[in-house]
C-alpha cells in the first residue's frame, strides 16, 4: 500500500477537513490528531452528513471525512448525499471493517477513499493524503476482500442482486422503520417504497421484514443496540 | 499541595481515538496515560501489568468486549477504578456496567473536561454518572419504567410476539396456533400497543435487545 510520503503540500498551508462524528469526544480526539500533524485543520465539525452538506456549502473543506458509529445505512446513505452535493470534494469514509457491502458501495458511490476504523494513524494519514492528491485509496485488506470475490467459485453475496436505492430500502427496513418514514427520508412516495421492499423481499427470497432484519444482522449490516 | 499523579489505562477500539485522547489526557498535569488497549483481553491484560487507577473503558471493544473486562478487571484489580465511556445512550448497559463493577459511567458525547472530572472523581472513591444516563437510570426506577415489556405480555401474546420476532408471517403463525389471521393481527396490534414499538422489526429488535428472542441463524 501507499507509503505515507512526506507531504510536499505546505506545511504551512494546511488542508481543511470537515470531520462528520456523531460524538463530541472522539471528534475531540481524532481532531487533536490531525491537527497535531500540522498538515491538516479541522475547520468544521459535523454530528451528521446532512449538517456537513449545510456546512460544506458556507466553507468548503479540502476533504469530508466521515466517522460515525453504528450501522453502514446512514453512512452509505449520507457520503451518496454529499457526494451528489459536492463532487469535487473528496470524501473519506471510516468504515466497519465487517461491512464489506456498505464498503463496496460507498466506493461505487464515489467516495474517494475507504479504510477500516480500526486502520492505524498512520494509515489514516496515508489515505488523506491520497485522496488530497485526487486519487483514490482503498485499504490493503478491502482490496484483498474485493478481489477474492471476483474470483471464480466464490460464492456471490445475496445482496450482489439488489440496486443501491433497493440495499438502502433493506437496510431502513432492517432497522425497523416504516414505510411512511421511508418514504419521508428519501422524498419518495409511500407506494414507490412498498414496490421497492416488494422486489427485496423477492430477490432476496424472503417472506417477511423481520426475516430481512435477520439477514442484515447475520451479515453485520445493521445491529441492535445494547447487544453485544 | 501536590496532588498525586492518576495513571490511566486507556480502552478505545479506534487507534486514532486512542491517540488523540491520550494527548488531550495528558494536557492536564494531574493525569498521565500509562497504556492503551484495543480489545477486552488487552485491557484485562494491562490492568494486570501496570495497575493503573483508572481505567477508561470503550464498551465496543473486540474479544470479550468492554462488559466483561470490566467484570475481570473490577474482579482481579481491587485499587483500579473503572470509568465506562459508552458509544450510544442505551438504557439497558448502565446497570450492567455499573454491577459489573464501573465506578462511573459516560457517553462519549461528553467533553474532555467532564471525563477529567470523572476520573478525579472515582479516584476519591466516588461514583461518576453523567447527567444524561442518571436521567435515564432515574427514569427507570419509575413505576412501570424498571420492568421488563415483556413481563406484562399474556402468555398467548408472548407465543405470538416470538414466532413475529422469529420472521414468521401472520399467515404462517395463524395456521400454527389454529387462530384465525385476523386474531393474530388483532394479537400483534396489542403487542405494539404493549409494547410501544410501531412495526414487526421494531418488535423484533426489541424482543432480541432484551435477550427474549435471538437471531435466526437458518441459511
Amino acid at each position: 500500500m501507499v507509503a505515507p510520503t512526506p507531504s510536499t503540500q505546505a506545511e504551512d498551508n494546511p488542508a481543511d477537513v470537515l470531520l462528520v462524528d456523531s460524538r463530541q469526544l472522539v471528534r475531540a480526539g481524532i481532531e487533536r490528531v490531525l491537527s497535531d500533524s500540522g498538515q491538516l485543520t479541522v475547520s468544521d465539525v459535523a454530528s451528521n452528513c446532512d449538517e456537513a452538506i449545510r456546512l460544506a456549502r458556507r466553507q468548503r473543506p479540502q476533504i469530508i471525512m466521515i466517522n460515525l458509529p453504528g450501522s453502514g445505512v446512514e453512512v452509505l446513505d449520507g457520503a451518496s448525499k454529499i457526494r451528489r452535493q459536492f463532487p469535487d470534494i473528496p470524501v473519506l469514509v471510516l468504515a466497519e471493517e465487517s461491512d464489506l457491502i456498505i464498503q463496496e458501495r460507498l466506493l461505487q458511490a464515489g467516495v474517494a477513499g475507504c479504510v477500516s476504523s480500526l486502520c492505524s494513524v498512520e494509515e489514516l494519514f496515508a489515505a488523506i493524503e491520497t485522496v488530497l492528491k485526487d486519487e483514490r485509496y482503498i485499504s490493503d485488506s478491502l482490496a484483498w476482500r474485493l478481489a477474492e470475490r471476483r474470483l471464480p467459485g466464490h460464492e456471490a453475496s445475496p445482496f450482489d442482486r439488489l440496486t443501491h436505492r433497493e440495499l438502502q430500502i433493506f437496510l431502513l427496513v432492517a432497522e425497523g422503520k416504516n414505510t411512511s418514514a421511508i418514504a419521508k427520508e428519501l422524498c419518495l412516495s409511500r407506494k414507490t417504497v412498498n414496490g421497492y421492499r416488494n422486489r427485496v423481499l423477492q430477490k432476496l427470497h424472503m417472506q417477511t421484514e423481520v426475516e430481512l432484519m435477520h439477514l442484515a444482522i447475520r451479515h453485520g449490516l445493521v445491529r441492535v443496540p445494547g447487544t453485544i | 499541595m501536590e496532588q498525586p499523579i492518576i495513571r490511566i489505562l486507556l480502552v478505545d477500539h479506534q487507534e486514532m481515538v486512542r491517540c488523540g485522547l491520550q494527548r488531550l489526557l495528558n494536557d492536564t498535569p494531574q493525569l498521565c496515560v500509562v497504556g492503551e488497549a484495543s480489545s477486552g483481553e488487552e485491557a484485562v491484560q494491562l490492568s494486570r501489568s501496570l495497575k493503573p487507577d483508572v481505567v477508561l473503558m470503550d464498551v465496543q471493544i473486540p474479544g470479550i468486549g468492554g462488559l466483561e473486562a470490566t467484570r475481570r478487571i473490577a474482579r482481579g484489580e481491587a485499587d483500579t477504578r473503572i470509568v465506562v465511556v459508552a458509544s450510544q445512550v442505551d438504557d439497558l448497559f448502565p446497570i450492567r456496567l455499573l454491577d459489573a463493577g464501573a465506578s462511573g459511567y459516560l457517553s462519549k458525547n461528553c467533553g474532555i473536561e467532564e471525563i477529567s472530572n470523572a476520573i478525579c472523581v472515582v479516584c476519591r472513591g466516588e461514583r461518576y454518572i453523567s447527567a444524561d444516563i442518571a436521567r435515564q437510570m432515574a427514569l427507570a426506577t419509575l413505576p412501570g419504567g424498571g420492568q421488563s415489556p415483556f413481563e406484562r405480555l399474556s402468555q398467548r401474546e408472548l407465543q405470538v410476539m416470538l414466532m413475529v420476532a422469529q420472521g414468521q408471517s401472520v399467515h404462517d403463525i395463524s395456521e400454527h396456533l389454529c387462530l384465525s389471521s385476523k386474531t393474530i393481527s388483532t394479537y400483534r396490534y396489542r403487542l405494539y400497543e404493549k409494547l410501544g414499538v410501531g412495526n414487526d422489526v421494531e418488535l423484533a429488535r426489541l424482543a432480541i435487545r432484551h435477550g427474549v428472542a435471538g437471531l435466526a441463524f437458518q441459511a
